[in-house]
């Protein structure tokens, strides 16, 4: 009995999050439509509302085509890893769906499972065997790979002043008016950069350069596992949005109020806004801001708080 | 007579011409950006240093005094739990092996289950379970929580 229970209620959290990414996508679309002074979608149902149902039913309903030199089992377990690999990240929210798992080292966990994003990438990009493929994978998972050591050292930083790896207790030792983000505004600069590179956004979705390679590591997917891809890229986006608030902004990571909701949405927000304003990075600029100016930059931050901890 | 004069260069020639890029003065140094920033930073931090004693050590210290005081009255709660439960399973087996002839609860067939040669043995946890209801899901949690 408690086991059904349990099924159905992260059951509703998956689709929850599945509706979410849909109708994130949506706004999205909106959002760069109005910054390029045109009307996004408005045609299906009520003001363009459904257009996201619509687009999943089309992708799930398409017929899937079987690439004759993909490794097959391979191409077609990576978009499902990497949903699920999504999926698991989102375990960590505290919603009432999932009240039973409390985990203690909740940022530690986060780190772990975030780093295993990289296989899937690489996996379909080398399973669909094809030229651009293949590039765009190498670019994306250099870029995750050397993002996520700036990642680490961020958080690192962030934890030497709550002094405690979970992510409630992280938001209860901010100031209830100084969050995280106005006493070290240069690390929350960092990290807001340093996560558009690391869920491959715009400006650095290097790994979808489109005059170069065509879509990157996903040009050889089509129909349902395209959007199992997709579904688990704008999860990720999500899942980003709320860590943010959370060791930001003094968001509640175990409750959902209006205020986490608005932090929550503004951030969400700030990574299309992103999208819409700005071009698109040099590779080796890419390259030379993380290992020129974060590692040195985030080395010195977690030096200094350590020093301010021991005086 | 011409009306007219030759065009000259101005006295002393003509100002050399600028050919980089002019940058606006910056209203501010470097260094004093600097400053700021370390000035800044530093308040903060100390300010959340404060915070971090006054509202997450000082309570967790309390709850830890809180704790210990109360150890004692836990102990006791959960020894008495452990007590209740093993009456009720004493009471259980008497009802359930009444038909047995000879049969002392307890005991197999006479040979003492729980006092082992002046040692007394603890249930293990299927036995001291083995009497509850599975669906009671509840409960059994508490219960679980309180074995041992």
């Amino acid at each position: 009995m408690m086991m059904i229970s349990t099924l159905i209620k992260s059951l509703t959290l998956f689709l929850c999050l599945a509706l979410s990414v849909g109708f994130y996508t949506l706004v999205e679309r909106k959002v760069l439509s109005y910054a390029q002074l045109r009307k996004g979608p408005n045609k299906a149902g009520f003001l363009g509302i459904p257009q996201p149902l619509a687009d999943a039913m089309k992708l799930f309903t398409k017929e899937t085509t079987k690439i004759q030199k993909s490794m097959f089992i391979l191409y077609n377990i990576s978009p499902v890893l990497a949903t699920s690999i999504m999926f698991i990240t989102w375990m960590l929210y505290n919603t009432p769906a999932n009240q039973n798992t409390i985990i203690k080292l909740s940022i530690m966990l986060f780190i772990v499972i975030s780093s295993l994003n990289v296989y899937t990438i690489m996996l379909s990009g080398w399973a669909s065997n094809s030229k651009y493929a293949l590039l765009g994978a190498i670019r994306a998972v250099a870029q995750t790979i050397s993002y996520e050591i700036s990642m680490a050292l961020l958080i690192m930083s962030i934890l030497l002043i709550s002094l405690n790896f979970n992510m409630e207790k992280t938001s209860i030792s901010q100031m209830p008016t100084l969050w995280m983000m106005f006493i070290l505004p240069l690390i929350f600069s960092a990290w807001m950069i340093t996560m558009l590179a690391e869920t491959n956004r715009s400006p650095f979705d290097l790994a979808e350069g489109e005059s170069e390679l065509v879509s990157g590591f996903n040009i050889e997917y089509g129909s349902g596992e395209f959007a199992l891809l997709f579904i688990a890229e704008y999860g990720s986006i999500l899942f980003v949005t709320v860590l943010t608030a959370t060791l930001m902004l003094k968001g509640s990571f175990n409750t959902i109020n209006l205020t986490q909701m608005v932090k929550i949405m503004t951030l969400a927000f700030t990574f299309l806004w992103v999208r819409a304003t700005f071009p698109r990075m040099r590779y080796d600029a890419l390259m030379s801001l993380t290992w020129k100016t974060f590692l040195t930059l985030t080395i010195c931050s977690v030096t200094m708080l350590i020093t301010h901890n021991n005086i | 007579m011409s009306s007219y004069h030759q065009d000259m260069p101005p006295k002393g020639g003509y100002a050399p011409f600028e050919y980089a890029k002019q940058y606006k003065p910056r209203w501010i140094k470097g260094k004093w950006v600097f400053l700021g920033f370390a000035v800044y930073t530093t308040i903060g931090l100390q300010l959340q240093k404060r915070y971090y004693y006054n509202y997450v050590t000082l309570p967790e210290l309390e709850n830890r005094e809180a704790n210990i005081a109360l150890e004692p009255l836990l102990l006791a709660e959960n020894n008495r739990l452990f007590l209740k439960q093993l009456v009720k399973n004493r009471e259980d087996e008497k009802k359930i092996m009444k038909d047995v002839p000879g049969w002392v609860p307890g005991t197999f067939y006479g040979e003492p289950v729980f006092h082992q040669k002046g040692v007394y043995m603890k249930p293990s946890r299927e036995e001291y379970y083995a009497h509850t209801d599975y669906d009671k899901g509840y409960y059994r949690h508490l219960m679980e929580r309180h074995y041992h």
